[in-house]
């Protein structure tokens, strides 16, 4: 499984997604907003997901806003962060 | 938290002039000379009917019928109280004079809770003297985190807004910011820091609000703060307030509430713990019932 997969699996189960499956995720649409549709609620259990399932720590806003835009960016920043 | 949706706005009913009248008056006389103002401008305020109507809702849910001139003084003294935390909140801001007493226990309370190191979401409502609330934090040595929303057109100060006198070392986190702010508050509550939240009103997502009983009729609250609460396994405190005279003021810790991990996005999952601070809210009004200051009606239809 690649880290998108697993990303969209943790979103799907761990966010518990009414109708959505990890085939419905785009790697590029937005997280929040438009496209999933989450809201701002949801990003404390993506951030929550995030440090338990890849022990990777979204710390703060600057990071936050640019980790969470879409699946691709969120995968970037993990493989990022898992290497410190 | 994003996309603001609210039910209330900040917008102060006078203008800048006139509040600035009224902080001249403290800094050349203190508060009395701003206190006797006020019975004008209460009574000026009391007569409209559209202001009255802002607190219509919750005085006929908390004191029942009532004919038209007692209607009308419990208006008057419920506004009158609200002013005098307003000139309070000013006093203490330019002239550094407030005194809030805690009630046994507070801040031993408080402390072994931030000995968890985990943070403390302290959860407030619009009631007592709740804007000088966080001055009883100010001793504790942490960092100290405060969510507030003001509108444009909100003219009136907080006291650690009037250049002197402040320093109570809190950072400002602004729920109209990317995220509705979250992230800031997560991140605050992992640095350990108090969080100072308000648990009577919304921000604006309609996806964040909970049904609850509030004075025995259905009511939509935030559910933010037990989601927060929740996911850094902070404990949450409610934190009332009571205005007890001219300048004086009492703080005390009316609940503690665990939130277990685990809850899920789902926010009525949080309905139980919003439950429990309108049940706090309710009790409040039982003893203060002049001391109830969100004008607009709680209790309307929201979703």
């Amino acid at each position: 499984m690649t880290l998108n997969e697993q990303i969209k699996n943790m979103l799907v189960e761990g966010l518990n997604l009414p109708d959505v499956t990890e085939a419905d995720i785009q790697d590029d649409a937005p997280l929040f907003g438009e496209g999933l549709g989450l809201d701002s609620l949801d990003a404390v259990e993506v951030v929550v997901l995030v440090q338990q399932r890849f022990g990777v720590t979204i710390r703060d806003m600057d990071e936050g806003r640019v980790a969470l835009q879409s699946v691709n960016a969120l995968a970037a920043f993990i493989e990022r962060n898992a290497l410190k | 938290m994003s996309s603001p949706s609210k039910r209330w706005n900040s917008r102060s009913l006078g203008s800048r002039f006139a509040h600035n009248i009224f902080y001249t008056a403290i800094r050349l006389g203190g508060r009395w000379p701003a206190y006797i103002m006020l019975y004008f401008v209460v009574a000026f305020y009391t007569c409209l009917p559209r202001v009255r109507e802002r607190s219509a809702a919750y005085r006929h849910l908390r004191l029942g019928p009532r004919g038209p001139l007692q209607s009308w003084v419990d208006c008057y003294t419920l506004h009158m109280n609200f002013a005098r935390t307003l000139v309070d909140r000013a006093v203490l801001g330019i002239r550094g004079e407030f005194w809030l007493e805690a009630r046994e226990g507070h801040s031993q309370l408080l402390q072994a809770l931030m000995a968890r190191g985990r943070g403390v979401v302290v959860l407030t409502a619009h009631v007592g003297c709740w804007q000088l609330s966080m001055s009883s934090l100010e001793h504790i040595d942490a960092p100290k985190a405060v969510v507030m929303l003001r509108d444009h057109a909100d003219v009136d100060r907080q006291y650690f807004e009037h250049g002197q006198n402040c320093g109570p070392g809190f950072s400002v986190i602004d729920p109209r910011g990317p995220l509705g702010g979250v992230l800031e508050m997560l991140e605050a509550l992992r640095q350990g820091a108090l969080l100072c939240m308000m648990g009577d009103r919304e921000f604006g997502s309609e996806n964040s609000l909970v049904d609850v009983t509030l004075l025995g009729r259905s009511a939509s609250m935030p559910a933010s703060a037990y989601h927060l609460a929740s996911a850094a396994q902070a404990p949450l405190a409610i934190i009332f307030t009571r205005r007890t005279g001219p300048g004086r003021g009492q703080v005390w810790v009316e609940e503690v509430i665990e939130v277990p991990a685990g809850l899920g996005r789902n926010s009525s999952a949080y309905a139980p713990f919003a439950q429990r601070f309108a049940d706090a809210l309710t009790s409040y009004t039982n003893f203060y019932p002049f001391q109830f200051y969100n004008f607009f009606d709680l209790w309307t239809e929201q979703r």
